[in-house]
């Protein structure tokens, strides 16, 4: 199944770069030319993008095009400056900071500067909005270094960029995108801690082998420091509902029956701890799983950087590849051969 | 006195506010910026309004009107404040595309909520017909709210457009189509322009119908609200009291009822609220009682029911007959005069000086003092009080007081809460000519629970 076949079984799509200049817009750009013309589809970005030149760098970034029948949301402002005709469909309740967010059709393709909603809950309410023009496909076009647009809680699946601008030594490139990788793809928990879990919204809490569930009491992961207790001693599994942080893991770590329980979260944006101390954690024998998961399409590699460091892009693909075992695409060089 | 400065007296009318069920932002923004009313004829159309609404759409429990009132509510909640881009259009400024779809979206949702008012047979609303402003920026009559500079608006541009799509479908496109596309593109763009400024030019012709489709939606939208306020609330239409007396028939205050509801659901004693009657004209009232009595929320749901009534909304009664004012002051004693730095007793007596004055001016008030000059000695305290009733004596006032003092004197009426009848509370306000104040503080903290060695101890202090 080539990648862009299978973008097509997916209801929603996050794209997310690992960091800036990785190809996120050139990936995006690709993805909207090569779907199947009759395939409807809806775009946004959370935040500010499109932008024909890198804020930060003042490097060049190409701009998104959009073709006749695509569904779009930037802001008002950005709306103004697009080179396409379009049908203004809806002007929403939702503000970007550049202003409120206008959904519309596309009537003649040409370029945009895409800015939708900036905020997590804003972009989950976006996509189950805009559905009503009949998208088959959303799409997200992601914040840099923010993974969290690519939660499963907005998106089914997601592509990550990632490329020399992350990292200039290729071995180290390939070891933080595994990590990352990793993540995303951890297991989903059993449907027993699921069910148990599903609906807690903050705290931490305990499932014991009797199946009870225990509230500790603590707000979250943070708040770790007031425990006195071995939150091991009387569980099997034990959830965070907020951020999964290195304390809280190391917290873990310390305790005697580390290889006996499950460390659980919402899902991997939820996880903000080292790959150190998570090496260490897997080391002990202790398991990290999820109540939602998100489907990994692709890694899209770009082997440029800002600064000149230029890859080689096979062996980069290869290396990639041979450590996170899922299908990789240097998609500037080779547009042709995905 | 507009709404947005009445919704700090302590009364609970924010609790009305907050409780309202309002669709769109911009009829909370009416409300807010709607003044009182104080003419008779406006408060009695608009209770003769707000009661024929409120019987077409739940005389027969609401059954027949429920499915096109939750469909004319979700439409109201696409009611947007323009008039930002209505300002624009007067200042002669070319609306962009973004401005033309609010006009249009508006001017279809004032059609559509236009037809609804008619089907539903609802009266006293007005909703302009907005058919001409549709009609220029829907030139296809296509009916739905999206927009761009159609086609069809000029034969020209339909032509440059054909000619766009045409070279962009081009496979391999020259250096000399890619010059003739630019030139078109930019050709397109003027025509754009040129369009949008004729459209302008018209629409600007409809700014008040405009402006008055958006104001008669946001009214429509509060008369929901009140509706249904007075449906779960079980509030009452008032009658415009023509002999300067007010009548209340099983007062409530909503706020405290609502406090009771919410303690019910996990107390194992339920509270119930129970409703006052009263009446008063132009005179002095001093409300009298045991502590714990109710005193302060009589004085509360007055004032409260006084403005609800001003600004039309159902009122919490049984029923009501009342008399319209042209001020309205509650002064309570709270701590609010810690922030401008004045003790209890200087923020209390300029309070009531600040009523005086107005009262001198000649408006036609009604004024709530709850004990006043209670933080000062009981000696001076009670000349005071006596005094105050004295010199506003025979004003075009409404003055309703309570008081733990002992005021002598037959120039006022005296109004006693009934008290603790075998160990309960009885709220109910009689008629009293005594000037003695009943003395059941003691027999109040007991039944509170506290030190019983305190409350004996003082009890022999009495007899003594």
């Amino acid at each position: 199944m080539s990648f862009i076949t299978e973008i097509q079984t997916f209801k929603s799509l996050s794209i997310v770069g690992l960091e800036k200049n990785t190809g996120k817009t050139v990936c995006l750009n690709y993805i909207l030319k090569r779907l199947p013309l009759q395939f409807s589809v809806a775009v946004t970005s959370i935040g500010i993008d499109g932008e024909s030149k890198d804020q930060v760098t003042g490097t060049f970034k190409p701009e998104i095009i959009l073709r006749e029948g695509t569904i779009f949301s930037t802001s008002e402002s950005y709306y103004m400056r697009r080179q396409l005709l379009s049908e203004l469909l809806e002007i929403t309740d939702e503000r970007s900071s550049l202003g409120r967010i206008v959904t519309a059709k596309v009537l003649r393709q040409g370029k945009v500067l895409l800015s939708g909603p900036s905020s997590s809950q804003a972009l989950a309410r976006w996509i189950d909005n805009v559905s009503k023009y009949g998208a088959k496909l959303t799409i997200v076009d992601g914040a840099l270094s923010r993974l969290s647009s690519a939660s499963p809680v907005i998106s089914e699946s997601l592509i990550l960029t990632t490329g020399a601008a992350y990292s200039a030594d290729m071995a180290t490139l390939v070891r933080r995108t595994k990590f990352i990788v990793e993540l995303v793809r951890l297991d989903k928990a059993c449907e027993k801690v699921c069910t148990a879990f599903y609906e807690k919204e903050k705290g931490v809490w305990g499932l014991d082998l009797d199946g009870n569930i225990i509230d500790f009491q603590i707000e979250s992961s943070l708040t770790i420091d007031k425990i006195k207790e071995d939150l091991t001693e009387r569980t099997v599994a034990v959830f965070i509902a907020g951020a999964l942080t290195d304390r809280f893991l190391e917290f873990i770590c310390n305790s005697k029956r580390v290889g006996e329980i499950e460390i659980v979260v919402g899902d991997f944006t939820k996880i903000f701890v080292s790959e150190e101390l998570y090496r260490v954690f897997r080391k002990k024998g202790g398991r990290l799983s999820v109540l939602r998961t998100s489907k990994l399409i692709a890694v899209c590699v770009n082997p440029t950087s800002p600064r000149g460091i230029v890859l080689d892009s096979d062996i980069l693909c290869k290396k990639m590849h041979e450590a996170i075992k899922v299908p990789v695409y240097d998609i500037v060089k080779n547009v042709d051969s995905v | 006195m507009l709404f947005r400065e009445i919704l700090d007296i302590p009364c609970g009318i924010r609790f009305m506010l907050e409780n309202l069920n309002l669709q769109s932002s911009y009829s909370r923004n009416l409300l807010l910026h709607s003044p009182m009313m104080v003419v008779k004829e406006d408060i009695e159309r608009t209770y003769s309004i707000l009661s024929s609404c409120y019987s077409r759409l739940y005389s027969d429990g609401g059954a027949n009107t429920s499915s096109s009132l939750a469909a004319l509510k979700h439409r109201l909640m696409g009611l947007r404040d323009i008039t930002g881009t209505l300002g624009r259009l007067q200042r002669g400024v070319i609306l962009d595309d973004v401005d033309l779809f609010e006009i249009k979206y508006t001017a279809i949702l004032a059609g559509y909520v236009r037809e609804a008012v008619y089907n539903m047979e609802l009266e006293g609303v007005d909703i302009p017909d907005l058919g001409k402003v549709i009609s220029v920026l829907d030139p296809d009559g296509m009916l739905i709210e999206s927009f761009y500079v159609y086609d069809s608006y000029s034969k020209e541009l339909g032509r440059i457009r054909a000619d766009i799509r045409g070279l962009q479908g081009l496979s391999n496109p020259t250096g000399i189509t890619q010059d003739r596309l630019l030139e078109l593109l930019e050709k397109e763009r003027l025509l754009e322009r040129d369009i949008r400024e004729n459209l302008s030019a018209i629409l600007k012709n409809h700014i008040t119908e405009i402006k008055a489709a958006m104001d008669a939606m946001g009214y429509l939208d509060l008369l929901l609200a009140k509706c249904l306020q007075i449906k779960t609330i079980g509030l009452c239409i008032p009658a415009v009291s023509g002999d300067s007396t007010t009548q209340y028939r099983g007062m409530f205050h909503p706020y405290v009822v609502h406090l009771y509801e919410k303690e019910n659901t996990t107390a194992t004693h339920k509270k119930t609220f129970q409703p006052i009657d009263i009446k008063f004209g132009i005179e002095s009232l001093s409300i009298i009682g045991a502590n714990m009595g109710g005193k302060s929320v009589v004085l509360k749901m007055t004032a409260l029911n006084q403005l609800l009534f001003q600004f039309g909304f159902g009122v919490a009664a049984q029923n009501a007959v009342i008399d319209i004012k042209e001020e309205i002051r509650l002064c309570i004693g709270d701590d609010q005069d810690l922030h401008s730095g004045l003790s209890s007793f200087a923020g209390e007596v300029k309070a009531i000086d600040d009523v005086i004055k107005r009262i001198n001016v000649g408006e036609k008030m009604l004024a709530l003092i709850d004990e006043p000059a209670r933080t000062t000695n009981p000696i001076e305290g009670t000349a005071l009080v006596t005094a105050l009733l004295d010199i506003l004596r025979g004003k075009n006032l409404s003055l309703l007081l309570t008081t733990h003092y002992n005021i002598s004197g037959d120039f006022f009426r005296r109004l006693r809460v009934r008290g603790l009848v075998d160990g309960k509370m009885d709220y109910t306000l009689v008629e009293t000519t005594e000037g003695e104040i009943p003395q059941e503080a003691i027999n109040v903290a007991r039944s509170l629970g506290v030190d019983e060695l305190w409350l004996t101890k003082a009890e022999q202090i009495l007899k003594t």
